[in-house]
C-alpha cells in the first residue's frame, strides 16, 4: 500500500462576473417571503470535489474532510476555502467504506467494512485497522470519542453509543435517539437509520432520516427540537432533513432535502436559521446543495450538487 | 425441541425468509432495489447447508448490506 498521489482541486477561486450575476439574480429569485433575512452567493466556483457521492463528513478544528464513493478524501479550510483532494489507499477489494470522523486529536476514521474501523492519514492512506466485535452502521465523533451506531438495531434502547478509538468494542449508550419499531426486521433496519450534524460544543445534533425532529445531546442531557415547519411542499417527506449545524445551545441551521431529486439523487433545496425550535428565516437555495461545510452565527457555507461551495449570510 | 423438530424448523426456514419479506410493510418507494437486493440475498441465506447458523450469519450479513444500500440512496450526500 502507498500513500495516495495528491490531486489537488486547485486554490480558492472566484467566480467569473457573468456566474456570480446570474447566481445573484437566481438567488433574488428564489428567496420566499420568510427568507429575505437570508442571502447567498457562491464563494468558490472551481470544484472542491467530484460528484461521487458523500458517505462521510469529519470536522476537525479549522479543516472538513469529505470521502466520496470514488475513495476520494477531500479536505477543505473553511476559512480560505482553501481545497485538495487524495485517492484513498489500501481499502480492500471487497469493502464499501462509510462514514468519517475526526475525534479530538484530528485522526480520521472510518469503517472500511461494518466491522472494521480503521484510521485514514491525511493523505489518505488506510492505516490502523481495528477489528469490531459488533457491526456497526454509522460512525460520527464527540471530542475524543467516536459515535457509533451498532447493529441490529434494539428497540427502545440508544441507536447510537461512544467509544475511544484505541477500544471501540467498550462501548458506552448515547443518550438520545431509541430504536423504533417496526413491523418487521426488515423495517427495524429502515426505519432506525440515523445521522448526525455538526456539532457545538459537546452537543450534537442527530436525527432519525424520516424525522422532522434533531435530538441534541451531550451523552448526559439530551433536548429534543421539533422542526414540523420543515415539512412543506416542496421537502422530500421521506426524509426531510438533509444537515444540521449548531451554532450556539438553541441555533442551528438546517438544510431541509428538496422534494426534486437532482441526478437520481437527494439534495438539499431550502435552509432554515432555527433557534429556539421556531424558524427565523429561510431561503430557497439557488443551487441544490448537498451538506454543510461551515457554519455560525452570520454565515453558513455550503456545497452544492456540483462541487460549488455558497454561502448563505444572516442579515 | 427433538431432533425431527428441528429438521422441521430448518426444512421451512426458507418459507419462513421469503414469508419475511412478503408480509413486511417495507417501503419499495424509499430504495426499491435496496429491497429486491434483500430478498434475493435471504433466498441465498435460505439455501446455505451450513446449518442454522450459518443460514442465520449470513442472514445479518444480507441486512448489513441492506441497510448500506438504504443509507446510500438515504443518507449519502
Amino acid at each position: 500500500m502507498s500513500g495516495g498521489a495528491g490531486r489537488a482541486c486547485g486554490s480558492s477561486g472566484s467566480p467569473s462576473r457573468a456566474a456570480a450575476w446570474s447566481l445573484a439574480l437566481i438567488a433574488l429569485l428564489g428567496q420566499s417571503a420568510r427568507g429575505a433575512a437570508l442571502s447567498s452567493h457562491i464563494v468558490r466556483s472551481t470544484p472542491v470535489t467530484s460528484g461521487s457521492l458523500i458517505i462521510g463528513r469529519a470536522v476537525c478544528p479549522g479543516r472538513v474532510w469529505l470521502l466520496n464513493e470514488h475513495l476520494d478524501l477531500t479536505e477543505i479550510t473553511p476559512a480560505t476555502l482553501a481545497a485538495s483532494t487524495h485517492a484513498v489507499t489500501g481499502f480492500h477489494r471487497d469493502e464499501r467504506p462509510w462514514g468519517l470522523a475526526c475525534s479530538a486529536d484530528q485522526t480520521i476514521w472510518t469503517l472500511p467494512a461494518a466491522r472494521t474501523l480503521a484510521r485514514l492519514t491525511s493523505s489518505g492512506k488506510v492505516v490502523d485497522r481495528r477489528p469490531l466485535g459488533v457491526p456497526i452502521t454509522a460512525l460520527f465523533a464527540i471530542g475524543d470519542r467516536l459515535l457509533l451506531a451498532p447493529a441490529p438495531p434494539v428497540v427502545g434502547f440508544p441507536l447510537l453509543a461512544t467509544s475511544l478509538p484505541a477500544r471501540p468494542d467498550e462501548r458506552r449508550a448515547w443518550p438520545g435517539l431509541l430504536g423504533r419499531a417496526a413491523a418487521s426486521r426488515v423495517d427495524l433496519f429502515a426505519r432506525n437509520l440515523v445521522n448526525c450534524g455538526m456539532a457545538f460544543d459537546r452537543e450534537l445534533p442527530c436525527w432519525l432520516t424520516d424525522a422532522t425532529e434533531i435530538v441534541v445531546s451531550d451523552g448526559v442531557q439530551v433536548r429534543r427540537i421539533s422542526m414540523p415547519f420543515v415539512n412543506q411542499a416542496d421537502i422530500d417527506r421521506e426524509a426531510p432533513i438533509r444537515d444540521v449545524a449548531l451554532i450556539e445551545r438553541s441555533r442551528a441551521w438546517v438544510l431541509a432535502t428538496s422534494a426534486r431529486m437532482v441526478n437520481g439523487r437527494r439534495a438539499g433545496g431550502r435552509l432554515f436559521l432555527v433557534a429556539d425550535g421556531h424558524p427565523l428565516a429561510d431561503l430557497l437555495l439557488p443551487l441544490n446543495s448537498r451538506l454543510i461545510v461551515a457554519a455560525d452565527a452570520a454565515r453558513c457555507v455550503l456545497l452544492t450538487v456540483d462541487g460549488h461551495l455558497i454561502e448563505v449570510n444572516a442579515r | 425441541m427433538s431432533a425431527s423438530m428441528v429438521q422441521r424448523v430448518v426444512r421451512l426456514l426458507p418459507v419462513m425468509l421469503v414469508a419475511l419479506i412478503v408480509c413486511s410493510d417495507a417501503k419499495p418507494a424509499l430504495a426499491a432495489t435496496c429491497f429486491s437486493d434483500l430478498r434475493d440475498c435471504y433466498g441465498r441465506a435460505a439455501g446455505r447447508d451450513g446449518g442454522i447458523w450459518d443460514m442465520w450469519a449470513y442472514g445479518l450479513d444480507c441486512e448489513l448490506t441492506f441497510t448500506d444500500c438504504t443509507r446510500r440512496a438515504i443518507v449519502g450526500r
